[in-house]
């Protein structure tokens, strides 16, 4: 997903002069074309993420649109304080661009996988939170992130180059996959490929499955949640751990709400454990249980108990 | 003479900020007294001699970041001392209940305050990044930064010392306040940061060093790095006593948590006196 986000960064850089790139070393074979372009407008600071987080605020606090960009371990677990005091405190425009996310580096191991980085981000006032599982929702939040001159952080986990959409996303409601009056399933990031493509299985053999997907996190309107249940069964399905992820965020707006008290509520999200096994992507979540198979599994015992 | 006439005029401001440093503190039971009076003489000299800022052109102002934000007191001083607030303004908002002025400083460009700071190191990486975008779009604007001798422990200083080298921002001026002591004692003792000259300068530094008491002395070494051709950026190390001025507080790391009684505080306003 990062080579859609370099494409529309550069459509937008083309139009505004102020947008700046900050990378801490990464970026080989992805930047290159903005480099060429804008070549004074993109900095490598070296391998040091604080740095870079300190030189995108002054750079902010002097007028710049800046976008930085690392492995998400290195950006959100080093420089969170970076981020909180010097970023968000002084409500500057800098956005976070986190490559990975969930298994996306697979056998690279815990130093780049990451399972917990939503959970970590969500609870930080002041900072919008994107994490697209398709390339039409990169290109929808990177819209956004040119929309508002605030903080936002976007996490671009390794997802396939086609889409599930069949047009391009406009406003919120768009993300609304599939529609049925059996289950409601609300899901976030690059984990939508295995959820999407389960939900086409189930739904082709008669199950009537709603499939919702969050590229925002945060803001998130409740009542685009609450108005989108319509059925006794919500199940959230994420790359994350359940502790401040999607699975925290759906059941807290549910519990909070009067008229959706007899819901039936589940989450199939990450073990709040280390994860420091080796494989590949498809073997890290196969043991996770967010391949397919796992998720098909899932859902019809959910539906069957 | 005229020269000596403005350095009377600045060493009369702060010996003024000294004894508002010591009144303020002990009416508000405030610490980090020696901090602050370790630093007083620099953002004098700073402020006063060189740095251009007014109140009312705060676009074209140069920059200047606290990093060492537990000395807020002495900042929020000259802040006031150049009209971006009045002393009521000041004794009504700092460390109070919903007050606009904390024991560390938050961004406020209004009140002169150009960044936040409290949290060690940041200060100096932020200025390099406000350097960095006065150099590209080609402002004339400075940046300045003090920091602290403890706070050189911080990565991120070393960090922002190769960034700012590197990408040659002479426009960024970095002060530290050498009183050799940090939170828990001596810094030669905790972390010993010698040689500290030469160690900036192998990082592709301008640097000096002056006594940090001596308003003149600082002036005349930032006009000097100033004029210096070769796109380094400077950093000044200014030797300082941490408590200058009150005896029983000068070279004691104690006097960044003491808080003023009565006794003291009359003792230390006598102190002052005798400078």
């Amino acid at each position: 997903m990062r080579f859609v986000f370099v494409k529309e960064l550069i459509k937008y850089a083309k139009k505004k002069r102020n947008v700046y790139l900050i990378t801490s070393d990464l970026g080989y074979r992805a930047f290159e074309e903005f480099v060429n372009l804008f070549p004074k407008r993109f900095i490598n600071v070296g391998v040091s993420e604080n740095n870079m987080i300190g030189i995108a605020a002054g750079m902010a606090a002097r007028g710049k649109k800046v976008f930085v960009y690392s492995i998400l371990p290195f950006v959100v677990f080093r420089s969170l304080e970076q981020i909180r005091n010097n970023i968000l405190h002084n409500d500057l425009d800098v956005n976070i661009i986190g490559a990975g996310g969930g298994f996306s580096y697979n056998v690279q191991g815990i130093s780049h996988n990451t399972s917990e980085d939503i959970s970590v981000i969500r609870s930080l006032p002041n900072l919008s939170i994107h994490n697209p599982g398709s390339r039409f929702e990169a290109e929808f939040i990177v819209k956004q992130m040119f929309k508002s001159k605030k903080p936002s952080f976007a996490r671009l986990g390794k997802a396939p180059n086609k889409d599930f959409y069949l047009r391009k996303i406009n406003k919120i409601n768009d993300t609304i996959l599939t529609k049925g009056k059996q289950l409601t399933i609300f899901t976030t990031g690059n984990i939508l490929e295995n959820v999407y493509n389960s939900v086409k299985i189930l739904n082709r053999k008669g199950y009537k499955i709603k499939l919702i997907s969050i590229p925002t996190l945060k803001p998130i309107s409740e009542n685009f949640i609450l108005n989108n249940i319509n059925t006794k069964n919500v199940l959230t399905i994420e790359e994350n751990v359940s502790i401040g992820g999607l699975g925290s965020l759906i059941a807290d707006i549910i519990l909070k709400s009067k008229k959706n008290r007899k819901i039936n509520f589940n989450s199939l999200s990450l073990e709040d454990i280390i994860h420091n096994k080796i494989g590949s992507q498809e073997y890290l979540r196969k043991i996770n249980k967010l391949d397919q198979e796992s998720i098909i599994k899932t859902i019809t015992k959910f539906l069957n108990e | 003479m005229k020269n000596n006439k403005k350095k009377n005029k600045i060493e009369t401001i702060s010996l003024d900020l000294k004894k508002k440093i010591l009144e303020i503190s002990y009416k508000k039971k405030a610490h980090h007294i020696g901090s602050c009076l370790s630093c007083i003489d620099i953002l004098t000299a700073l402020y006063f001699g060189f740095m251009k800022v007014k109140n009312n052109q705060i676009k074209k102002n140069d920059r200047f970041i606290m990093s060492k934000g537990h000395a807020a007191l002495s900042y929020y001083l000259v802040l006031m001392k150049l009209k971006f607030f009045s002393e009521k303004f000041l004794l009504n908002e700092y460390l109070t209940n919903n007050g606009k002025l904390g024991g560390h400083p938050d961004m406020n460009i209004k009140l002169g305050i150009d960044f936040s700071s409290g949290s060690l190191g940041n200060g100096i990486s932020v200025a390099a990044g406000m350097a960095y975008a006065h150099k590209a779009d080609k402002q004339k604007n400075k940046v300045f930064t003090l920091i602290g001798d403890g706070e050189c422990n911080e990565g991120i200083v070393w960090e922002t010392a190769l960034f700012a080298g590197h990408h040659k921002l002479n426009n960024l001026f970095v002060i530290i306040d050498y009183n050799k002591l940090q939170g828990f004692g001596s810094t030669n003792k905790i972390l010993n940061l010698e040689p500290l000259k030469s160690k900036f300068q192998s990082f592709n530094w301008n640097v000096d060093q002056v006594n940090g008491h001596n308003i003149n002395q600082i002036i005349k070494s930032l006009k000097k790095l100033n004029k210096k051709k070769n796109n380094k950026p400077n950093l000044i190390i200014a030797n300082t006593i941490k408590g200058k001025g009150v005896k029983f507080m000068e070279n004691k790391f104690e006097s960044h948590y003491e808080v003023l009684d009565s006794t003291k505080y009359n003792l230390s306003i006598k102190n002052l006196r005798l400078l």
